[in-house]
């Protein structure tokens, strides 16, 4: 019955024995805290002991669970595992590491360690993407500042699943190469196959959402919108409901200049790591997050690694804050800082991350609780100090940060029914494309440097000097008596001469006049009224 | 072995395979199927034997598979089943008269359909 003589044996030491033959593998990874990418690398040793895939150098538990995907994952296509123990170091230990971005450049490491790649063929690869039971590979969040990283690293080539392809391509000079499988990675990365090449970058730049030649009336507000357009000015509408405050701000992106080729992979970066479909899109972000919105959910939070806001989504493009003073104050003030410098600084016990936020903000309000201040028709039913309360909730410090103060009236019936006269966004866009020439001129000819990380150079955000020089005596010396008038603080005098400098662009004038600083002053005035 | 077998005949042809392997390297089997219930202990060493060569008390444990399991028959060993094969064999070492202090725990694994045998040493 014995069939002991007829068995195959193999004999093989444990740990405590250093005997056997050891293979080290190394696979290039990116740690990402927020945009920002530390390169690592995925070492493999086969050690002695029960066959098992441990991993170790700080990682969380979706990279841990990797060995369990990995292992499942070399069954179904065919390759076999070490009787052994496989240990896996992701080197720096010192740095977290966090996702299923991890699987690949595990499985590799691994695979290479079981002798299915040849160790000089992985040098210089980064890999980046999630390993699934069956032995595919999928994108994982953050392909695009991982690929950053690992340009900006001088890794020789990336290795993403082939459905990332596009957006890694999207990082120009480096490498990349496509895969779909785990048997497809394995032949790639042997040189067996050539693996899939990105095609050229497509790019979305076609107007997008409603145009401004649906808006009947609202002259004022036309005028005031196209100066935020220009000048890059915060804008706060208040007005009864119905009276097209959300249809002039979600028109304010179709007038916008398309972004600039870095711009745009700025947003697209924060979009690759929420783990979004990303391409190159040159249309500025709308987002519009809802009053019930909380501080972290709108300027980014999260144990460990803060993620980002609505703040951040918004960055390059427009942040509209409908109904803003149902927001409790202290989330609307935890915006002044990225109004501010164009960034959010979020700090946790494990880390500090930057997400970049410059935004241009658009907030609506009713005037009142009930809404009807102010308006012809049915009167307001609330007491004045519910309407005081109402108002309170905007700070004044942010309030001072807004730039266009408009007041909006319902539109009346005989402009409701008549023929709509209204200019469309194409012609709009095109002025305010010329005005912003002409500022973006004039600024870079001053040597103005805009405050905080900032591409474009507005008028909103350049230096004070700048805007003071650039504008006549004349303007300022009205201004100044204007100020004195209604008892506004200094910050106030820098705003309105910025909204005249805009005032006068669009009229294509280089010239600040007199009457440029009435308008600007009189775009404040409405909502406070002489304070 | 018959073909059809139950679980406990597949389990104790392997261990009949490891123990001639075991005899084989030159230790001397002491003890199979050792069982113990004592209180919250209960469990059972399937080999102990002494490698004389060394001086070492050696627990073996054997898995033994008639075809492809995930990971194979030593992937069967996790870390309860390790911290168990250790008190158990605390609880051997106090019964037994044992001419060695230092201990061992070796894995065999057994594939009945490949008539591999894998011997892992020292492997916990």
């Amino acid at each position: 019955m014995s069939a002991g003589n007829s068995f195959t044996v193999e004999v093989s030491a444990g740990p405590a024995s250093d005997t056997s033959s050891r293979v080290l593998a190394r696979v290039g990874a990116v740690a990402l805290t927020g945009l920002a990418g530390a390169m690592v690398t995925a070492e493999a040793v086969v050690a002695g002991g029960l066959p098992q895939i441990r991993i170790v150098g700080l990682p969380d538990a979706t990279v841990r669970e990797a060995a369990d995907r990995i292992r499942s994952a070399c069954q179904q296509s065919a390759f076999s595992l070490p009787g052994a123990k496989v240990v896996v170091n992701l080197a720096p230990a010192g740095i977290r590491k966090v996702g299923p971005g991890f699987d690949l450049p595990i499985a590799l490491a691994v695979l290479c360690a079981a002798g299915h790649i040849p160790p000089d063929r992985l040098d210089g690869i980064v890999a980046w993407g999630e390993v699934g039971l069956d032995g595919g590979v999928s994108p994982s969040a953050g392909t695009l500042p991982v690929a950053t990283a690992a340009r900006r690293n001088g890794a020789g080539r990336l290795m993403v699943a082939s459905q990332a392809l596009a957006e890694a391509a999207l990082v120009a000079g480096l490498d990349v190469v496509g895969v779909d499988s785990l048997r497809d990675a394995v032949a790639v990365a042997a040189g067996h196959r050539s693996g899939a090449r990105p095609g050229p970058v497509a790019v979305s730049h076609s107007p997008h959402g409603p145009d401004l030649a649906a808006v009947r009336g609202q002259h004022v507000a036309r005028r005031c919108l196209e100066l935020a357009a220009v000048g890059g000015h915060h804008m706060l509408m208040v007005g009864p409901p119905g009276c097209g405050k959300s249809m002039l701000a979600r028109r304010l992106p179709s007038i916008l200049p398309p972004l600039a080729h870095e711009e745009a992979l700025e947003v697209a970066a924060i979009r690759s790591i929420m783990g979004e479909r990303v391409r190159l899109d040159l249309r500025p972000p709308f987002r519009d997050p809802h009053h019930a919105t909380s501080t972290a959910g709108l300027i980014g939070g999260g144990s460990g690694v803060a993620r980002p806001g609505e703040v951040s989504r918004a960055h390059r493009g427009v942040l509209f804050l409908d109904e803003v003073l149902e927001t409790p104050r202290a989330t609307l003030d935890a915006l002044r800082e990225p109004l501010e410098t164009g960034r959010v600084v979020l700090v946790r016990s494990q880390s500090r991350v930057t997400y970049p936020a410059a935004v241009q903000l658009v907030a609506a309000a009713n005037p009142c609780p009930c809404g009807r201040a102010g308006a012809a028709g049915r009167p307001c039913t609330c007491r004045p100090d519910q309407v005081a309360r109402h108002r309170s909730r905007l700070s004044g410090p942010l309030l001072d940060r807004i730039d266009l103060h408009l007041a909006m009236e319902p539109v009346s019936q005989d402009v409701l029914v008549g023929p709509s006269s209204g200019e469309s966004s194409d012609v709009v866009a095109a002025r305010v494309v010329a005005a912003r020439a002409l500022a973006t001129s004039r600024w870079s000819e001053f040597g103005a440097q805009p405050s905080g990380p900032r591409a474009r150079m507005l008028t909103r955000d350049v230096s004070s000097d700048a805007v003071r020089a650039s504008t006549g005596r004349p303007a300022q010396r009205r201004l100044a008596r204007a100020i004195e008038a209604f008892g506004w603080s200094a910050r106030a005098f820098d705003r309105c001469l910025r909204v005249a400098r805009t005032i006068a662009d669009v009229d294509g004038r280089d010239r600040v006049e007199p009457a440029d600083v009435d308008e600007a002053v009189a775009h404040r005035v409405d909502l406070d009224g002489p304070s | 072995m018959p073909a059809g077998a139950g679980h406990a005949a597949t389990g104790s042809h392997g261990e009949q395979l490891a123990v001639e392997h075991v005899s084989s390297l030159g230790m001397e089997v002491l003890a199979r199927n050792w069982r113990i219930s004592q209180g919250d202990l209960r469990g059972e060493l399937d080999i102990v034997a002494l490698d004389h060569l060394n001086g070492i008390v050696v627990f073996v444990e054997v898995k033994t598979r008639r075809g492809e399991g995930f990971g194979g028959p030593l992937g069967a060993i996790d870390g309860r089943k390790r911290a168990q094969l250790r008190r158990l064999a605390m609880a051997f070492m106090g019964q037994a008269r044992l001419p060695y202090r230092e201990v061992r725990f070796d894995v065999v694994g057994v594939r009945l359909d490949t008539r591999h045998l894998h011997h892992v040493v020292d492997a916990l």
